[in-house]
C-alpha cells in the first residue's frame, strides 16, 4: 500500500536526468569561481625538458613522471611538487571538450581585417641536433632534448606568409615559386556548429589539414574553436588521460586519440582553464615496425612530438607577437 | 576524517571533507539530485539554472559550512529551495498546466484507492497531485517536496529550511493532509 508521499514521487515519474551541457556548464562556471584569481603577470612558460612517460596500456592512459621543466629562457626548474587541484578531474573526454568548448566561447572576438595576420606560436620539444641527424624519426630522449620558439605569420588574405628561422624572422610571398596552402579565413570562419565542421572535415580538401592542425595553426574565432572542441567530442575512440600531464610546470589534461593501435595523438587543455595548450604523440604499447629500411622498435611511454602553444592571436604585421 | 561508506562496500571522503578542499567533488556528487530536484518543481530551463547557481551560491557560502553535518545535500537543498522561491509563480504555473493536462482524472475515493494500488496512470495522478501543490502555501510546499522528492527526512528537511523541527513537522503534517484530500482519502496520518 503506497502512502501520499509515495504516490507523490512515483507520479512525477523518474528523475530527470541532466543534459550533458548543463552539467559540463555548471562545471564550467563553478570551476571559473575556483580558479578565478587577479592576473598574476605573465606567465612563465615552462616546458618538460626530460621526458619520461609511464603508461597504463590496458585502458590507453598515459602518464607523464618525473618532468624536469625549464622556462622559456632556457632556466631549469624542478617539478611542482605536491600541486593540489581544487577540483576532481574531470569524468569524461566528452566533459573536458565541452567544458573547453564553453570556455573557448567565452573569449572576446573581433573578425580580422584580409591584411592581419594570424600569428601562432608555440614550443617544440626537439631531440638534440646530434641524435636528430643521426635518428630523424625516434622518440624524444630523456635528458637529451632542446625546446625549439617556433613563430608563423600568416596573412588572413593567405598571401604573405612568415616564420622564424634559425633565429630570423624571413617572410614569403604567394606567386612564381612560392606556393602554400593555406584554409580561406572565410572558410573557417564559417564553421561555428559541430555540423559545419563535420561537413568540411569530411569534404575533400587539398590542403588535407585535419581538425587538430586546425587548432594548433591558425587563429580561429571562438565559436569555431567550439565547435571544433564538440566536433572532436563525437569521434569514437577519444580517450581522457584520467592523471595529470605535467607538461610545463602545471598539471594539464590529455585527450587522446589511439592510432595504428599503439600511438595516442593527444590534445593537452589547461587543468584551470581548459584552454588548448598543446599537443603530442605518445606511445602507450610496445610496437615494432618492421621496413624495408630497417626494423624500429618503440616501447610504451616513448613520447614522439610534445609542442606547447604559447599563443594564437590576430596581430597587424609581420614581427608583432601581440 | 570522517568517512562514508556506500552501500556498494565503497569508502569515500565525507561532504564535510570535501567542501573546503574539493568542492567541485561535492559537485560531481550531488550536481544530478539537485538539477532533478529543481526540474521536478520548474521544469527543465530553469532548472538548469537553479542548479548551476546552487553550487555557485554554495561555494561562495563554503567556509560557513558546519563540518558537524557530514552529509551536505540538506544544505544544498536548502540554497536550491531558497532560489526556487524566486521562481514560485512559474512553479504554481507550472503545477496549474500539469493539473490541467490531468483533468480527465476523476478523483475520489474510488480513484485514490486505484492509485495506491497502482491501477491509475501516472498521467491522471500527477493531474490531482499537481493542483494540490499549485494550492499548497510555498512553505508548506518546501517541506513536503524536500521529503517526498529530494529523499530527505523531517529532520533534514528542517535543517534544510533551517526552520525548527517542529515547524517542519507541522507544515509537513498539513502538506500531506492536503495531499491525501486531494486523493480523495481522508484517513488521518502521523507526522
Amino acid at each position: 500500500m503506497k502512502d501520499e508521499l509515495t504516490v507523490l514521487h512515483d507520479a512525477f515519474g523518474p528523475d530527470p536526468e541532466p543534459p550533458a551541457e548543463a552539467r559540463a556548464r555548471a562545471r564550467s562556471e563553478l570551476l571559473a569561481l575556483e580558479t578565478a584569481r587577479p592576473p598574476a603577470g605573465r606567465w612563465v612558460l615552462r616546458v618538460g625538458l626530460t621526458v619520461a612517460v609511464a603508461a597504463a596500456a590496458a585502458i590507453g592512459v598515459v602518464v607523464v613522471e618525473n618532468l624536469g621543466t625549464v622556462d622559456d629562457q632556457g632556466r631549469s626548474h624542478p617539478i611542482v611538487a605536491g600541486f593540489a587541484l581544487p577540483f576532481p578531474q574531470p569524468a569524461s573526454a566528452a566533459e573536458v571538450l565541452e567544458n573547453a568548448a564553453w570556455a573557448a566561447g567565452q573569449q572576446q572576438w573581433h573578425g580580422p581585417r584580409p591584411d592581419q595576420f594570424m600569428y601562432n606560436e608555440s614550443r617544440r620539444i626537439r631531440n638534440d641536433r646530434d641524435i636528430e641527424a643521426e635518428h630523424p624519426n625516434d622518440p624524444l630522449v630523456p635528458g637529451r632534448t632542446r625546446v625549439v620558439l617556433e613563430q608563423v605569420w600568416k596573412r588572413v588574405d593567405g598571401k604573405v606568409m612568415a616564420r622564424t628561422e634559425a633565429g630570423r624572422i624571413v617572410t614569403y610571398e604567394q606567386g612564381g615559386r612560392m606556393v602554400w596552402g593555406q584554409v580561406p579565413y572565410a572558410d573557417l570562419a564559417g564553421l561555428t556548429t559541430p555540423e559545419k565542421v563535420r561537413a568540411w572535415d569530411q569534404a575533400d580538401k587539398s590542403l588535407g589539414i585535419n581538425l587538430d592542425a586546425l587548432l594548433g595553426q591558425y587563429v580561429l574565432p571562438p565559436a569555431v574553436q567550439a565547435a571544433v572542441f564538440r566536433t572532436i567530442a563525437q569521434w569514437d575512440g577519444v580517450r581522457l588521460d584520467p592523471d595529470a600531464i605535467n607538461l610545463d610546470g602545471r598539471p594539464a589534461i590529455g585527450l587522446g586519440r589511439i592510432q595504428e593501435g599503439y600511438l595516442s595523438q593527444q590534445l593537452l587543455f589547461d587543468k584551470e582553464t581548459y584552454a588548448l595548450i598543446g599537443e603530442r604523440m605518445v606511445a602507450i604499447a610496445d610496437h615494432t615496425n618492421v621496413g624495408d629500411d630497417g626494423t624500429s622498435y618503440t616501447k610504451k611511454g616513448d613520447v614522439y612530438r610534445q609542442v606547447i602553444y604559447t599563443k594564437a592571436v590576430i596581430v597587424d604585421k609581420v614581427g608583432d607577437t601581440q | 576524517m570522517a568517512v562514508v561508506t556506500h552501500p556498494d562496500g565503497r569508502s569515500t571522503e565525507s561532504d564535510a571533507d570535501l567542501i573546503r578542499q574539493r568542492f567541485a567533488a561535492v559537485f560531481d556528487r550531488h550536481y544530478g539530485h539537485i538539477y532533478a530536484y529543481a526540474a521536478r518543481r520548474l521544469g527543465p530551463d530553469l532548472a538548469e539554472d537553479v542548479a548551476s547557481e546552487t553550487f555557485l551560491v554554495a561555494y561562495g557560502k563554503r567556509d560557513t559550512y558546519d563540518v558537524s553535518r557530514h552529509d551536505a545535500r540538506p544544505w544544498l537543498y536548502g540554497i536550491a529551495s531558497n532560489l526556487i522561491m524566486r521562481h514560485r509563480r512559474a512553479e504554481s504555473r507550472r503545477y496549474k498546466t500539469l493539473a490541467k493536462a490531468g483533468s480527465d482524472f476523476a478523483g475520489g475515493q474510488d480513484a485514490y484507492d486505484d492509485l495506491v494500488a497502482g491501477r491509475v496512470d501516472a498521467m491522471e495522478a500527477r493531474g490531482v497531485l499537481a493542483a494540490a501543490l499549485a494550492r499548497l502555501s510555498f512553505r508548506d510546499r518546501d517541506v513536503l517536496l524536500l521529503v517526498a522528492w529530494a529523499g530527505l527526512n523531517q529532520q533534514e528537511a528542517a535543517a534544510a529550511l533551517d526552520i525548527p523541527a517542529g515547524t517542519a513537522r507541522s507544515r509537513l503534517h498539513r502538506a500531506r493532509q492536503e495531499m491525501r484530500k486531494a486523493l480523495g482519502a481522508e484517513t488521518e496520518v502521523s507526522g
